[in-house]
């Protein structure tokens, strides 16, 4: 973490709050829930919006907490700390999570939660973490080293590593998190490109934007 | 006298009514091939009465695939000019072969479905005409199913002149088509049934009419492929239906939750879940931030 970015005034995590706001608003509507909820046969029917809304979508308290409060903590690490496409992060990590559920997964006929968009913010954090100094790029390559290890842990389970949860009424989607991870590595090479892109024309005398706003 | 003269006229005219009743019975081949699932599921009742119970749809559900056993009412009226039509109807007949075919693309079309666990084709063998919901009960416990599809056929040719009718008896009730001279008319049937609770959850008829094109020349052949050809689109026609009810059957279940009880199963349902794993990760990461930050 440069000095800059530790004297720099704190940033309201405003798309980590709003999306946090929006799945406790679904989780306490019944009516809502029904709505949003990935539902495979009503996407079929053409009720595309479900592909992105399931992602907000909880099937229990325990899942509510077990989702939202890691994706407060990473959300807001990572609008705080000014890092840029936080929104557009979460929509294309939910966009391809539900998109890779429905052509990867007719298993799964609902579904709802939000530990892929989860999965995707911590991995972008950690990703653009790497790039900074000191202790802080070491504690980002050690959660990201954890964090792959376990999602290719659930993946080989099948299941949640360590899932501590009381008994829920669905099963795991490992799936997810694995979609989660990748779209935030797609968008992180994408801003990397982006800031070359920009380095190169402020050499060349053009002023442009850096990742960070 | 008198007596004489009116038995000579009632000679004559029961002689004209004789020569009429085989005049029209050269006129009127048809050959008929069916098999009915009422005669199948309620063998030994006038008027079909079961209270079905509510039906319970575990999901994603077994599904099985039958054609109900048949033969019992083919028949065949008519000689004469028919004899050929009737040879040649009789090599159409729905073969096990082609009921396995038709099974097989009712299966690969209804297999994408979510909610469809597996579907099995049962053999017809499997089945005991007039065998009713006992029969059923046994190959839900051989299979392991919950609901199943029973099809059922009843093809026409008509190989006569001027026109004539014929009723499809369907689970529903009669209906009821004109026909003419080398018409092939084919009707499929697929009731879909839950089995535990016996009832009929929908039902989706595809049917076929082929206009005769043939002569006397070419009848048995023509005829045979016009039975081929009326099975063939009677089946792409009861898969379309099948889609269409299937949806409306849905549209029902949501509407009526008080007539079907849907329990869906764990691995129906997902979830994107953490665990504390990920939240210890996420505690160290934010308490980490937090502490440098604060160390400047």
């Amino acid at each position: 973490m440069d000095a800059a970015t530790r004297l720099n005034p704190v940033r309201f995590p405003l798309w980590t709050l709003l999306v946090c706001a929006i799945a406790g608003a679904v989780y306490s509507s019944p009516p809502l829930q029904a709505l949003l909820i990935y539902d495979r046969a009503a996407i079929g029917d053409g009720e595309l919006w479900r592909v992105v809304t399931g992602n907000l979508v909880h099937h229990s308290a325990s899942h509510f907490v077990y989702d939202v409060v890691p994706f407060l903590i990473a959300g807001t690490l990572m609008e705080i700390q000014q890092l840029r496409y936080s929104a557009a992060l979460y929509l294309a990590s939910a966009v391809l999570i539900g998109a890779a559920l429905y052509l990867g997964k007719p298993e799964i006929i609902v579904f709802g939660g939000l530990s892929g968009v989860v999965t995707a913010a911590v991995m972008f954090l950690c990703l653009h973490g790497l790039d900074e100094t000191g202790a802080w790029r070491w504690l980002c390559l050690a959660v990201l080293v954890c964090l792959v290890t376990k999602t290719g842990a659930e993946m080989a389970l099948g299941s949640s590593f360590l899932f501590t949860t009381e008994p829920q009424n669905f099963v795991p989607v490992p799936e997810s998190h694995v979609v989660g991870a990748a779209a935030a590595l797609l968008l992180f090479l994408r801003t990397k490109r982006t800031a070359r892109h920009h380095l190169v024309t402020r050499r060349h005398g053009t002023p442009g934007a850096s990742t960070r706003s | 006298m008198r007596n004489t003269v009116s038995v000579r006229r009632r000679h004559h005219f029961v002689s004209l009514l004789l020569v009429c009743l085989a005049i029209s019975g050269c006129a009127t081949g048809t050959t008929r091939n069916a098999t009915s699932i009422v005669d199948y599921l309620y063998p030994n009742t006038r008027d079909p009465v079961v209270t079905p119970s509510i039906p319970v749809l575990t999901l994603p559900t077994r599904v099985g695939i039958a054609f109900v056993p048949g033969g019992v009412r083919a028949q065949q009226v008519g000689t004469f000019s028919a004899a050929r039509a009737f040879r040649g109807a009789q090599e159409g007949t729905l073969t096990e072969a082609k009921r396995m075919t038709v099974m097989q693309e009712v299966s690969n079309h209804f297999k994408k479905y979510p909610f469809v666990k597996d579907i099995e084709i049962i053999p017809s063998a499997y089945l005991t005409p007039r065998g009713g919901f006992a029969n059923l009960d046994q190959i839900r416990t051989m299979y392991g199913l919950d609901v199943i599809a029973l099809v059922s056929f009843d093809q026409t040719q008509f190989t006569d002149e001027g026109a004539l009718s014929l009723a499809y008896w369907t689970i529903i009730g009669a209906y009821v088509v004109k026909g003419e001279k080398n018409d092939t008319h084919t009707m499929l049937d697929a009731v879909v049934y839950d089995i535990p609770s016996r009832k009929m959850l929908f039902r989706a008829p595809g049917t076929s009419h082929i206009k005769g094109s043939a002569t006397l020349v070419n009848l048995s052949e023509q005829l045979r492929k016009d039975g081929e050809t009326g099975f063939n689109e009677a089946t792409k026609q009861m898969i379309t239906n099948l889609d269409q009810q299937l949806v409306a059957f849905r549209e029902r279940v949501k509407e009526r939750p008080a007539e079907y009880t849907v329990v869906r199963t764990q691995s129906y349902r997902g979830g994107g879940a953490l665990d504390g794993f990920m939240l210890a990760l996420l505690a160290v990461l934010g308490g980490g931030y937090l502490w440098m930050r604060q160390r400047g």
